[in-house]
Order: C-alpha cells, then sequence, then structure tokens
C-alpha cells in the first residue's frame, strides 16, 4: 500500500500523534483523506514539525497555500 | 566599599578568606594579593577598565584593587575569549581591559590598553553586564553603596562559609561575596565543571553553612548526590534565587535540611535586591503589595506585570551601552504575576510566554505539572516556532536514573493530557542527559526556530 518514503514518514507520524491520544489509529495509507482523521489544528502542526525534523524541509513555511486533501498530496509536498 | 571590607576589618590572619577544593587563601594572603594588585593597577585609577572576573582570589584582590582607585569598572565572564573582551571593551568605550591570574603563588595580570576611552565618571563604581538572551548586554552600572545596602552584618553566625554557586561577575555573585566578606567569612568557590556529588562533597569538607543558588541547582543537587553527604553539610541558611520557586523544591529542601533557614529572594540586576519570603512558602504574601519593604523597596502589579520601585536599583544603564530605563518611577521588571487567595504568585517572564495560535502559554505552569511527575529530574518548555500554529509548545526533560525513556515519555503525555488545555501540552518531548543552564544558572528558555 505504502509507495513512497515521505508517505511511509507520515504514517508513522500520525500513528504517534494518534497513540499518544490514546486512540486507535485508522488504517492509513497514500488515499486516505486527511479531513476525516479529525486531527486538531495543533495536531497538523505537530505533524508538520515532525516531518521537517526528518526531512529538513517545511512546505508551509513559504505561506503558500495548497490543496491537501489525501496523505499522498501532503507527501508530496516533501519530495 | 570592596576594599574597605577586605583591607580594613579585623580578622585574624590566618583565617580562610577562600577555600576551593585544592587550595585556600587566608585573609592576610588576600590582603596581599589586593596590595599587588594595587602597585600595577596605579595607572588605571579614576578610568574606564574591564575586569575579567572568575572565582578566584585573584579576581576578587583586582576588583578591590580598581575599587580603591575609584575606578569604573566593568565585570566581563573569565571565560568569554579575549578578542570577545576586547571587542565589547571597545565598544563601552574602556581604557583597558586587565584579566587577572597567577604564576605559582603569585598573583598577576594582563593588561590591554585601547584607545578611544572615555573619561571616568571620578567615582568608583561596578558595571554589570547583564545576561540578555539577545544582541548586546545592557550595562547596569551600580554604585557600592547600592551593591551593599542589601548586605545585613550577621551577629548570630561569626566567620561564616558561604558558598558561590553564580558568576562572580553577575549582581548574585557580587551579592553573595560582599555578604560573605562584610561578616568576614570564607568563600567556598567550587569548580565549574564539578559534577553535583563532588559540590555536595566540597561543601561538606569545607563546612558550608550558607548557599544561595537557583532552583535549578538545588533540584540538581537534591537529585545527583548522596543524600548521606547533603544531610552532614551544616547549613543554617538556604536562600533561592534567580527564577521562580516552587513548593515542591521547598519542601524538598526542608526534608532534607530541616534546621536550614530556607529563604527566598527576589532581586535583578537592575532593580537590586527587592524582597525576601522565609515562610517556606512558594510566591509572597499579598501585603507585599501595600507595605513599604525593607530598604524602602515598594511593589505594585500592573496588567499582571510586577512593577518595583528599588532604593538599591542601579544607577543607570552605562551611558555607552544599549540599555534604556523607562521613563517613571516604577520599573517594569517583565516579570508575570498572579494574586490567589492571599498570596502573589510568579507566572513567568513576559517575554517567554509562548504563543500557540493566538493562546498565550506560560512555560512555568506547563514545566511545573511536568516536574512532579515520577522519573523527571527537571524540565525546560519552551516555544518552538511552527509555520501552522505561530508556536507550539516543546520539552526537553531530564529523566531521573534509570528510567525507561517510552515509559516516561508516555505518562508524561498522559498526565500533560489530563491536566493541561490542549494548546499548553507540549508537542515535542525530548529526553535528554543534561539541561544546560545559562551563566546566572538558571533554565534556558530560548526559541527555537
Amino acid at each position: 500500500m505504502i509507495c513512497t518514503e515521505n508517505e511511509g514518514r507520515i504514517v508513522e507520524v500520525l500513528m504517534e500523534i494518534f497513540a499518544n491520544k490514546e486512540l486507535s489509529a485508522p488504517s492509513l495509507g497514500p488515499e486516505t483523506v486527511l479531513e476525516q482523521l479529525n486531527l486538531e489544528s495543533l495536531d497538523f502542526a505537530q505533524a508538520v514539525i515532525r516531518m521537517e525534523e526528518m526531512t529538513g524541509k517545511d512546505p508551509f513555511a513559504t505561506g503558500a497555500e495548497f490543496q491537501i486533501r489525501l496523505l499522498s498530496d501532503l507527501a508530496a509536498l516533501y519530495d | 566599599m570592596l576594599s574597605q571590607l577586605i583591607l580594613e576589618q579585623a580578622v585574624p590572619a590566618n583565617h580562610e578568606a577562600i577555600i576551593t577544593s585544592d587550595r585556600s587563601i587566608s585573609w592576610s594572603q588576600l590582603r596581599e594579593q589586593v596590595h599587588s594588585m594595587l602597585h600595577v593597577e596605579k595607572t588605571l585609577g579614576r578610568r574606564r577598565v574591564g575586569l575579567s572576573c572568575g572565582p578566584t582570589s585573584e579576581s576578587y584582590a583586582a576588583l578591590a584593587a580598581l575599587d580603591k582607585l575609584a575606578s569604573d569598572v566593568f565585570l566581563f565572564d573569565a571565560r568569554l575569549l579575549m578578542d570577545d573582551r576586547l571587542r565589547l571593551a571597545e565598544k563601552l568605550r574602556l581604557g583597558a581591559v586587565v584579566s587577572p591570574g597567577r604564576n605559582g603563588d603569585a598573583p598577576v595580570l594582563e593588561l590591554h590598553e585601547l584607545p578611544n576611552e572615555e573619561r571616568g565618571s571620578g567615582s568608583s563604581t561596578v558595571t554589570i553586564l547583564t545576561s540578555g538572551t539577545t544582541g548586546e548586554p545592557k550595562a547596569a552600572t551600580h554604585s557600592w553603596d547600592s551593591l551593599c545596602r542589601p548586605i545585613r552584618r550577621s551577629t548570630k553566625h561569626p566567620a561564616p562559609r558561604w558558598l558561590l554557586t553564580y558568576r562572580p561577575n553577575l549582581y548574585a555573585g557580587l551579592q553573595v561575596m560582599l555578604q560573605c566578606f562584610a561578616d568576614r567569612g570564607s568563600l567556598v568557590l567550587p569548580n565549574a565543571e564539578m559534577d553535583p556529588h563532588s559540590v555536595a562533597e566540597l561543601m561538606r569538607a569545607a563546612g558550608v553553612q550558607f548557599v544561595s543558588a537557583t532552583p535549578s541547582f538545588w533540584r540538581r543537587l537534591l537529585m545527583f548526590s548522596d543524600t548521606c553527604t547533603l544531610q552532614k553539610i551544616p547549613l543554617a541558611q538556604i536562600t533561592l534565587g534567580g527564577e521562580v520557586v516552587d513548593q515542591p523544591v521547598l519542601d524538598q529542601l526542608r526534608k532534607i535540611f530541616p534546621r536550614a533557614r530556607l529563604v527566598h529572594i527576589y532581586a535583578t540586576t537592575e532593580l537590586g535586591r527587592c524582597f525576601s519570603v522565609s515562610d517556606g512558602l512558594a510566591g509572597f504574601p499579598v501585603g507585599y503589595l501595600s507595605d513599604v519593604l525593607p530598604d524602602g523597596v515598594r511593589l505594585r502589579v500592573d496588567g499582571g506585570e510586577l512593577l518595583v520601585q528599588s532604593p538599591n536599583s542601579m544607577r543607570a544603564y552605562d551611558r555607552c551601552s544599549s540599555g534604556q530605563h523607562g521613563s517613571g518611577d516604577w520599573f517594569h521588571t517583565g516579570d508575570l504575576v498572579h494574586v490567589k487567595g492571599d498570596r502573589v504568585y510568579f507566572a513567568g517572564r513576559e517575554s517567554d510566554l509562548i504563543n500557540v495560535a493566538g493562546n498565550k502559554v506560560h512555560p512555568i505552569e506547563v514545566e511545573r505539572v511536568i516536574r512532579v511527575i515520577p522519573g523527571v529530574s527537571d524540565v525546560r518548555v519552551f516555544g518552538r516556532a511552527s509555520s501552522i500554529a505561530g508556536e507550539i509548545v516543546a520539552c526537553e526533560i531530564l529523566p531521573q536514573p534509570d528510567q525507561d525513556p517510552k515509559v516516561l515519555k508516555d505518562t508524561v503525555i498522559r498526565l500533560c493530557r489530563s491536566q493541561l488545555a490542549s494548546y499548553q501540552q507540549p508537542r515535542l518531548i525530548k529526553l535528554v542527559d543534561r539541561l544546560d543552564l545559562s551563566s546566572a544558572g538558571k533554565i534556558v528558555r530560548t526559541k527555537t526556530s
């Protein structure tokens, strides 16, 4: 199911966030619709910082607006 | 004033003035060092002089000599590199920089003269370079009178032994040294690299009776040194200052040292010593806000910030430095407080507030929750820049020995979730081997991006 390295990283980071909240993690993959995960904006902020720690990149730092629906859309920003 | 304390008081000649782990200097030896410094510093009278000030008898001798010569002394941390000292000295338009040291047992002085010297004030002053977190330090000029006014001579403890935990070039370090020498005591100087166990051992061996230190210092000492050694230290008074003092650290100290007087002090470089609290409770009585306190200090709260009028204040920021004194009689401390019942509690520095998507988070409040979690030795909480939320809360935890990192982290996350609002919860948690303290012995809350 997982195709790219960055998709794998995002899955790992999201699993960690769910675990920290003691919520059972839904099954996650490139086709997961992010909005349906019911994440708080701070969870998303946390995920972006964790991704920056792993990849050295923060695509949101430029202030650009992105259309992100799927987990794969988010991962693509780090490719 | 320092020169009088060292040169003019009646003290038995062999009585120790300075004690380190490997040598001690008697009062008569310290006086000889002052005389020898007076000789080599004689060209520096009434001039602006930078003194590289480390925890050594030679530094105190050089400082006392410059006092006697009515010089304006600017205290530099002895750990600053020579190039940085000279750069700072040029900026402050000093006439010279002196670095005391020793050759065998003989005190020596390295002297660098500088061009572009500004005129001295003609009276003896001491300028402390504040440990500002950004940019150039501010240069707070005190008279020896304002430095010595908070000193209370003790008759109960003749020739007390004080441990110096603060940097000798900062306000708190000067206070400890002046208090000790005013009481004709002995100043015990730990080596900067000493681990907590060795510090406890030195305190025991030297019979230390008085210690003033930050809560961070005390926590580290309690956590990492042997309780049996600590209980053999004949402490008469424990003083805490420089950071917010919380109840758990006071309770722990009370338990280990039941006979010691427990005092916490509020002081800043600019305002000098403002007040102290000795009832063993965190915060201070709300009555302090309406009373005139010892030395004529007055307090009030404005918009959650503590404002102070203090006769122990500095004279001014040095004219060649960037510091600016706000107008008006009341000094804005930047320390946030809140009143609860009959007590006023500190909530940290305004500049340390973390802005999480528009919500203000006090690092102190988050630290208070984490610090009492079993397995946690100490913690620092700070803001981490976030492109999504502005900032999010991050923390570094110093675990107690033999903790399972995963279990500890999970416990911290769980307890923070049950006790803190979502925006207050640390989103990044790192376990670390050591928490760096600033040169003033305080937790560093510099924001990272």
